[in-house]
């Protein structure tokens, strides 16, 4: 049994929804969480409730569920970007983020000026990039196209970047949202990462 | 996550990364910076000209006033926009939001220093007294960027939060332009001097103009600018840690 690289204990969540001071009461059947107004007027979405996950290394996490049941929501308080959340929520090791194929990427820069741009970015010192450019170069397989502006990139030239990126690190947890299609083939060659994705 | 010095120094590549691909597709890049402040100080000059009684080498002073000027404004109009504009970044990664402000002001900085390329040219063209007064100018360029370091978060979480702050911050800016003596100097009618006396900005334009212009440094001005800015700060960092968990909400 392996020691849990992710532990939640009843996590609960709401998200303020800024100049919405009208309680509006969403009707049973609607999608997403329920809404939620405190004692001063302001309005909050219930986005998570009362969690508990234990996930341990090694382990493939796909998170299922209808629209604004609260997968990225979740995966944005794992990663650390929701941080107003009420109870544990702890995470061990290096974490990299794949939310969105876009992901800040200038397109005036080439794909590899983006490599480096995000590699500074998420914190790697020059020289840590220089050694992980070699594997990014490799992994992404776009060849020449490096060189080129990524406003000239497919959908998928570009996906193989954010991938690149994302797993440069050699992260312990990578979390993955909704970026599945052209990236899929990237996705399954990453490996040696712990992954927690869902579709 | 740790703030080491070699972190410190990756962000401030990445703004300087910024500039490269902002003028990636020009012939002569960041030298329009420099052309475009010479510009609109030979437009001021000559409609303004009128206004120089007693200013001594008058497009110098008007040049080096739109220089400090642009770097305030857009400290306070882009700052503002600073978590906005990079929002996707927020939302989507793991990294801090100080990097977005020292990224963005880096930009700023580079900016203002390929506009200082015009003051160079004035030295020669108009003859610009320079003497060790000039010296000083490092310091209030230290006290110029520490200044946009609490200012734009400051502001940026007003307008991230209250969209409607970022047109009113336009128009407030764009006024100012004209209250603060950029282009003109103190004397003439008693409104006038009553700006220039009890306008922050007037004090900050002095302390980085005069040591340029190779007057000597004005110790009122420099006590005004250091109280302001140390009061700023304290209010800006409170306001910071109360408030920035919930940037990423407002976005």
């Amino acid at each position: 049994m392996t020691a849990s690289i992710i532990k939640i204990k009843n996590l609960s969540l709401l998200l303020p929804v800024p100049r919405l001071h009208q309680h509006t009461a969403s009707k049973g059947d609607a999608v997403g969480g329920r809404f939620f107004t405190n004692r001063q007027g302001r309005t909050f979405v219930k986005s998570l409730d009362g969690l508990n996950i234990d996930i341990h290394a090694g382990d493939s996490i796909g998170l299922v569920g209808n629209n604004g049941a609260g997968k990225s929501t979740l995966l944005r308080v794992m990663a650390g970007i929701y941080r107003t959340y009420k109870g544990d929520c702890e995470v061990r090791g290096g974490i990299s983020t794949l939310f969105t194929n876009s992901m800040g990427l200038n397109n005036n820069g080439t794909g590899m000026e983006n490599m480096l741009l995000m590699g500074r970015l998420l914190g790697l010192s020059n020289k840590q990039i220089e050694e992980v450019l070699p594997g990014m170069i490799d992994f992404c397989e776009l060849g020449d196209y490096l060189h080129l502006p990524m406003r000239t990139y497919s959908a998928g030239m570009r996906t193989r970047i954010g991938f690149a990126i994302a797993t440069a690190t050699n992260p312990d947890v990578l979390l993955i949202d909704e970026v599945f299609g052209t990236g899929y083939v990237a996705f399954r060659k990453s490996r040696g990462a712990h992954q927690c994705h869902h579709r | 996550m740790k703030m080491t010095r070699a972190k410190f120094f990756q962000w401030i590549m990445l703004g300087w990364t910024d500039i490269v691909l902002e003028y990636r597709r020009t012939k002569i890049g960041p030298l329009w910076q420099t052309l475009q402040v010479i510009v609109l100080t030979a437009g001021l000059v000559v409609v303004f000209g009128g206004m120089r009684r007693g200013i001594e080498n008058f497009p110098a002073y008007v040049l080096c006033g739109l220089i400090l000027w642009n770097f305030i404004s857009i400290t306070i109009i882009g700052g503002g926009r600073v978590f906005n504009h990079q929002a996707g970044l927020i939302r989507d990664t793991t990294a801090p939001l100080e990097l977005y402000i020292v990224r963005e002001l880096t930009v700023f900085t580079i900016r203002m220093f390929f506009q200082m390329v015009a003051y160079v040219l004035a030295i020669f063209v108009f003859d610009v007294t320079i003497n060790w007064y000039i010296l000083c100018f490092i310091p209030a360029i230290a006290v110029y960027i520490f200044t946009a370091l609490w200012l734009m978060p400051m502001v940026g979480i007003w307008i991230t939060r209250f969209p409607d702050f970022g047109p009113f911050m336009q128009a407030v800016m764009r006024f100012l332009f004209f209250l603060t003596p950029v282009f003109w100097g103190p004397g003439g009618n008693s409104m006038r001097q009553y700006l220039y006396l009890y306008n922050p900005f007037t004090h900050f334009l002095n302390i980085a103009r005069q040591p340029l212009l190779g007057q000597p440094p004005d110790a009122q001005s420099w006590v005004i600018v250091l109280i302001f800015t140390s009061l700023g700060a304290m209010v800006s960092g409170l306001l910071y840690m109360r408030k920035r968990d919930f940037i990423v909400y407002w976005l």
